[in-house]
């Protein structure tokens, strides 16, 4: 109820600086903007957390307070190959002095990709109030905001998982059953066009993680930033609902998400999950897993054959 | 008139090089600017692009070519320079720790902190250490210092720099067997992660100390720099634009850099973008491994291909050769060297092994030893240490030639840049030697050639030219007044090497063989241009150019009023005591085997011989007119040999300066002894003025022949059977 509570004054107090300064410094209970975010530094029960992939740039300079989340280490569990475990995340959040009723704001590098793999984190151990910065890092930089160097020392905190949301993952299982068509999902391949038809099996300067190419039967191809304005900010919700609508995903059946490992494919999810309201899984396993399992069925319009040993 | 004409040529050649270096200075700015506006790139770009240009300028002004260093330590025991490295790698670790204290508030969480070259500490940088090392000693330089070195117009590195890709491709060809064997078990040892901050700084600091020490005791007391005070704006700039920049400057230069960057984009590092290259064309064409286990994940300079149409390292690079040349430039010293074939096969086959050692150390002398070292890395410091293990090895196993190569050494002439004050005040121009700025061999060499000289030798240094240097030799004053000031880089022999009692005559020439032992063992090479001095105007130096020209020096002059005319010039002098070389018997035999002593001594004349020819001989007495008459009786006997005439050889001489007159009044002066068919006797009390006389007349042309009377008068005094006469001469 507290929480709630403060959502609404947080966007309350939102708007009402938005109309009197005539432009956008919203936030929503999914985003905010770089506006909003500068003027709420000072806000007590703002936590600002970066989730960026290159080693250095948090280091270098990140927003005033904000902690550091490593996203190879910190949110995932490396020898399981799973999420952070729950007992991970009490003591990750406790160390970097977050509490359980705190409004996090998430941004990060390369797109707000690994950022919003940490809002689905957050949102899969139950973080009440988690929303992503709109345009991420390389908005707050564009519009030369200030950045900081060296490291905050937070408080720590007590953290308490309350209830894991096991809804928001998708596992290997679900999501054969989907391609087989033994249970009604609406799959999202959210990589390129050229991953999608199997033409290539991941994007040029990345390695490649599966020996099969294409795409998981069913799935339709919304690639990710079809979901972003030229400056990164998602597009508004009247577009996004008539982007995905016009592929047929208008939130009527629940909806896997994936991609090649499973970030990008998080940042999509965020779209139609957090912004859309609709029921959406991410699939973390994503194609790496899917396209290397045995005895799974594929769809690979292009008929590329790995051609290595 | 012909002096003016070449001063203002080479002043107008100097004042295209500076105009050319204000260009470039815009031209980087420029580009720096539009990287910063760059949509893709921006800042870091242009951050590394300006970086880059300003190390540049640091290696060039500061002279920071790490063999250079590691020799004139090993070689010479000269070790300032060296500490220049200690006090870079000090100020950078303090840099560092700030950083990292700011970065990664608990060292002991496990954080490594990110980019820094912490790498792992195995075998491999004993191999790459080694190799890179001795890569260094045969091709003439490390790699940074062939990039910078370019940039002052010597295309010597090209070949180096060729053989560095290659010693890459080779690297990266054994890459896998290597990481599994020795980079993969070898473990990354970071000192704050187990000592904490404070400890590794403690740590550290006792390293940096004790190898200050030890540098401090193992080195001879080389010239200080000296210091004037600045005098103004005028004089700063000058110094700034004009000179090498002294060791302080370049360790708080470096270090402050090697922070900044770091800081800003990545660490200091050479070698990444010339990596990167190699597995860009070398990768498609099969020619290394698909795949290089671990090593793009391992802390260093970094090769991995980046699918970005520039890299920082490679503006970075790009930059330190432009800044490098726009210094150059701005002291107009850019000069285009090409390598002999011997050279450029040097520096191929050493370029091969300075890139194999720096990729399988993931770095170079820069990027591991430097980058590592200030990160608090142990393998930073144990790369550093088995580079300098493979410089030394391969300094040995070259012998004496090696300080001939790359880097001038700073034996012959050791040069602080406040010697390099041309621009000082000079008396009028007098003697001939004033009209000499080309060193043409009259003899004599002008005060202010030989500064000149001092400061085009300590540009060799940098252009990869063979040695050049000039001996500078100061005779005829004790050791104890040389040890309190001398020109800088003089190296001192005692007036005993050209002058003792040969059966009871005193002021003899020693056997020839044994002045050639005392000059060997002083370093003096007969091959290199030497110059002698003395605190008389030449008396005492002439003797010792007459004797090694006898030995077979090539070029032996007198420096023109020595260091009487040198201190009114204004320029400085410095204490401390001779830099004798240290030599192996090996150096020794190659050095004496450069002389060509004759059994005795040619050009003298016995007293016996001197009475016997008496009449066919004119005798010339460059004794004073007191000595002459007898009034000033120094022997035996008071006179002068009957018939011989009376021109004291400080008539030769400015009386203030001891310079030479100029050349129309010693003409008149000696000009029936120039042009004179009949031999020449030339004599005075001992047998050291009359060698400067000598000198004078060979100067002005003389072509008969000329004997040095080496008995002279203290022995023609004693020989009671020989005739004397007194009283003065008219004057001729």
């Amino acid at each position: 109820m507290r929480v709630l509570f403060r959502r609404l004054t947080l966007v309350a107090a939102g708007l009402i600086i938005s109309t009197t300064a005539g432009f956008a410094q919203t936030a929503t209970d999914a985003l905010v903007s770089t506006d909003w975010l500068a003027r709420n530094l000072n806000n007590p029960s703002v936590r600002v957390v970066e989730v960026s992939v290159n080693p250095g740039v948090y280091e270098r300079g990140h927003i005033r307070g904000a902690v550091n989340l490593r996203w190879h280490t910190d949110l995932v569990d490396t020898v399981t190959r799973d999420i952070v475990s729950r007992q991970g995340f009490e003591q990750l959040m406790s160390r970097s002095g977050i509490a359980n009723d705190d409004t996090v704001i998430i941004y990060g590098d390369t797109n707000n990709w690994f950022a919003a793999w940490g809002a689905w984190v957050f949102e899969i151990y139950g973080h009440e109030d988690v929303r992503l910065l709109d345009g991420g890092r390389a908005k707050w930089e564009a519009e030369n905001r200030p950045l900081v160097g060296g490291g905050p020392r937070p408080r720590r905190t007590r953290y308490q998982v309350r209830e894991v949301n096991e809804n928001l993952r998708a596992f290997r299982d679900e999501v054969i059953a989907a391609a087989e068509g033994r249970v009604e999902r609406h799959l999202v391949d959210i990589r390129s066009n050229a991953e999608y038809r199997g033409q290539v099996f991941a994007p040029s300067g990345v390695a490649e993680l599966s020996v099969r190419a294409g795409h998981i039967p069913g799935a339709v191809n919304v690639p990710w930033s079809e979901a972003v304005a030229a400056d990164g900010t998602f597009k508004s919700p009247a577009e996004l609902r008539r982007l995905y609508a016009a592929q047929g995903i208008d939130g009527s059946e629940s909806i896997i998400t994936y991609c090649r490992i499973g970030e990008r494919s998080s940042h999509t999810w965020f779209a139609l999950h957090r912004i859309l309201g609709y029921d959406v899984k991410n699939y973390d396993g994503s194609w790496t897993e899917y396209g290397n399992s045995v005895g799974v069925p594929i769809v690979n319009p292009a008929g590329t054959v790995w051609g290595g040993q | 008139m012909a002096v003016r004409a070449l001063s203002s040529r080479v002043g107008s050649r100097e004042h295209t090089q500076q105009t050319l270096a204000l260009l470039g200075v815009l031209g980087i700015a420029l580009l720096a600017r539009r990287l910063a506006r760059h949509e893709l790139l921006g800042s870091p770009y242009a951050f590394m692009l300006l970086a880059g240009a300003v190390f540049g300028i640091l290696l060039q002004r500061t002279r920071f070519c790490l063999l250079c260093i590691f020799r004139d330590f090993f070689l010479y025991r000269h070790g300032r320079p060296l500490l220049m490295v200690l006090g870079a790698i000090a100020v950078g670790s303090l840099g560092y720790l700030l950083i990292f204290e700011s970065w990664i508030p608990d060292p002991s969480e496990g954080w490594l902190p990110p980019q820094a070259h912490i790498g792992p500490v195995g075998l491999h940088l004993a191999l790459g250490g080694l190799v890179f090392g001795a890569g260094m000693g045969l091709s003439g330089s490390c790699i940074s210092s062939h990039l910078y070195r370019l940039g002052e117009g010597s295309v010597s590195g090209v070949p180096a720099l060729v053989g560095t890709a290659a010693g890459f491709l080779l690297g990266f060809r054994v890459w896998n067997t290597l990481y599994l064997r020795l980079v993969e078990p070898a473990p990354v040892i970071w000192l704050p992660a187990s000592l904490g901050y404070g400890g590794a700084a403690v740590t550290q600091g006792l390293v940096l100390v004790l190898l200050t020490a030890l540098v401090l005791r193992v080195q001879r007391r080389g010239p200080s720099e000296l210091r004037r005070p600045v005098t103004g704006l005028r004089d700063l700039l000058r110094r700034v634009l004009g000179r090498r920049w002294g060791v302080a400057a370049g360790a708080a230069g470096i270090g402050a850099l090697a922070v900044a960057v770091y800081f800003k984009v990545e660490p200091l590092g050479v070698t990444a973008e010339l990596g990167r290259l190699v597995r860009g064309i070398g990768g498609p064409a099969g020619l290394v491994p698909e795949r290089l286990n671990g090593l793009d994940t391992l802390a260093g300079c970094s090769t991995a291909l980046t699918g970005e149409p520039v890299t920082t390292n490679a503006l970075f690079v790009s930059a330190l050769v432009g800044g490098s040349l726009i210094s150059a430039l701005a002291r107009g010293r850019f000069r285009l060297v090409l390598p002999s074939p011997a050279e450029a096969a040097r520096g191929l086959v050493g370029g091969v092994m300075l890139g194999f050692g720096a990729m399988v150390s993931l770095g170079c002398s820069i990027g591991t030893f430097l980058s590592g070292s200030m990160a608090l890395s142990v393998s930073g410091w144990v790369f550093g240490g088995f580079m300098a293990t493979g410089i030394w090895l391969s300094l040995r196993l070259q012998g004496k030639r090696a300080g001939e190569r790359g880097c001038a050494s700073p034996a012959p002439l050791q040069l602080p840049d406040a010697a390099h004050e041309t621009a000082a005040p000079q008396p009028a121009a007098h003697g001939p030697a004033a009209h000499q700025p080309d060193g043409v061999d009259t003899g004599f060499v002008a005060v202010s050639h030989v500064a000149a000289e001092m400061s085009r030798v300590s540009h060799a240094e940098s252009a990869a030219v063979p040695q050049t240097g000039v001996q500078l030799i100061e005779i005829g004053r004790s050791r104890e007044a040389f040890e309190n000031g001398h020109i800088p880089g003089a190296r001192y022999l005692p007036w005993e090497t050209v002058s003792t009692t040969v059966n009871g005559v005193e002021g003899e020439f020693p056997a020839p063989a044994v002045v050639m032992d005392a000059c060997v063992r002083a370093g003096i090479d007969p091959a290199l241009p030497v110059i002698a001095y003395d605190d008389t105007g030449g008396s005492r130096a002439a003797r010792l150019v007459f004797a090694l020209r006898v030995l077979g020096a090539g070029q032996v002059q007198l420096l023109d009023g020595g260091l009487i005319a040198w201190i009114a010039a204004g320029h400085p002098v410095e204490p401390g005591p001779d830099p004798q070389p240290r030599q192996t018997s090996h150096e020794q035999a190659r050095l004496r085997s450069r002389y060509s002593p004759p059994e005795t001594w040619p050009g003298l004349i016995s007293a016996d011989e001197l009475a016997a020819r008496h009449g066919e001989l004119d005798i010339l007495d460059t004794r004073s007119a007191p000595e002459y008459a007898g009034e000033d009786l120094r022997a035996a006997r008071g006179g002068h040999i009957p018939g011989s005439i009376n021109i004291d050889w400080e008539d030769a001489l400015h009386p203030h300066t001891r310079q030479l007159l100029p050349v129309a009044e010693l003409r008149s002066r000696y000009g029936r002894f120039v042009d004179s068919p009949r031999p020449l006797v030339v004599m005075c009390h001992s047998g050291a003025r009359a060698c400067q006389t000598m000198e004078v007349l060979r100067m002005l042309g003389r072509a008969a022949p000329m004997y040095l009377y080496d008995g002279s008068w203290t022995e023609w005094a004693d020989r009671m059977d020989l005739p004397v006469e007194r009283g003065r001469a008219p004057k001729p």
